[in-house]
């Protein structure tokens, strides 16, 4: 299903669904996608580091992930991360996948609103399995390894 | 743990509106704590009525939490809150899970040192098994 990110291709895989839009003086590409979720991120930057593809994700304010979680101080939960991974492995992979599991997930610093995170995604020599760092201004935010799965099997 | 506690603690959970996933304790007659909870149709996970099944995590997580309160009831109770600090062995179903429907979680304490807490959870959906594994809770002892 997911057998290499150095396989993949980077470029996006619904060019229709791009818009361009402009960040400061910088032209970027930006999609909005929904993953069986409700409230698309943005991702605002991607490229390939090494055998790795980095994303730059912004976590919109009034992202609804942050209702209720918690109300005076909200911050994003750990499950908002695995929506945010499901769908940069599908964007990745350019098929229909969802994640089945996760090792070794260590969480180091909590996501705000309006926070731009970087999450990279790397290939393993174990199938199916694609390992991850988000960090956000430098800071490691969390890293494990994600199971891979065809959305509709076990 | 007392029938008050069983009654009240999904009610102790800082969440609120659809990202609360714990709807009630149920006895258990061991060690573990056990509740019944859903994921709401309104959840922001939810989508067609299907959550990923990822997000049962925050469920199990949830009743954690509830359990770390239990435990730690030293005069009036009130709500904590907790983080995920780590997740090993993680699996859940890859197909999803209905919302809105009853689902059952159990959590079972495997060690602590506060604030951290350790747990090996499960949670079934008509009594198969939809997510499984152990992670760990910090309890923001500051917060209230």
């Amino acid at each position: 299903v997911y057998d290499s990110l150095t396989s993949v291709q980077v470029t996006p895989a619904n060019p229709a669904g791009l818009d361009a839009h402009v960040e400061g003086e910088k032209a970027v590409e930006q999609t909005e996608f929904r993953v069986s979720l409700s409230q698309p991120f943005r991702v605002v930057d991607e490229r390939m580091d090494g055998d790795a593809v980095v994303f730059t994700v912004v976590v919109p304010e009034d992202c609804p992930f942050f209702e209720g979680h918690f109300p005076e101080r909200p911050v994003l939960p750990a499950i908002g991360q695995l929506a945010m991974l499901t769908a940069l492995v599908r964007r990745v992979s350019g098929s229909s996948v969802s994640l089945s599991g996760i090792d070794g997930f260590r969480l180091s610093r909590q996501v705000l609103p309006g926070d731009r995170i970087n999450i990279r995604l790397g290939s393993q020599s174990a199938s199916n399995t694609v390992v991850f760092e988000i960090r956000c201004d430098g800071a490691p935010v969390s890293r494990g390894t994600v199971r891979v799965a065809a959305e509709h099997g076990g | 743990m007392t029938s008050s506690f069983q009654a009240e603690g999904a009610s102790l959970l800082p969440h609120r509106g659809s990202a609360r996933f714990v709807c009630e304790v149920v006895p258990s007659g061991g060690d573990a704590l056990v509740c019944v909870g859903r994921i709401p149709g309104e959840s922001p996970f939810s989508h067609d009525g299907v959550v990923p099944g990822f997000v049962l995590m925050e469920l199990a997580a949830q009743a954690a939490a509830i359990d770390i309160m239990a435990r730690k009831r030293d005069g009036r109770p009130r709500p904590r809150i907790g983080y995920i600090a780590r997740a090993h062995g993680l699996s859940w179903t890859a197909r999803g899970v209905p919302a809105d429907t009853p689902l059952m979680a159990s959590v079972l304490l495997e060690g602590s040192m506060p604030p951290l807490y350790i747990y090996r959870a499960a949670v079934t959906l008509d009594g198969v098994e939809v997510f499984c594994g152990g992670f760990s809770i910090y309890v923001d002892e500051e917060a209230d």
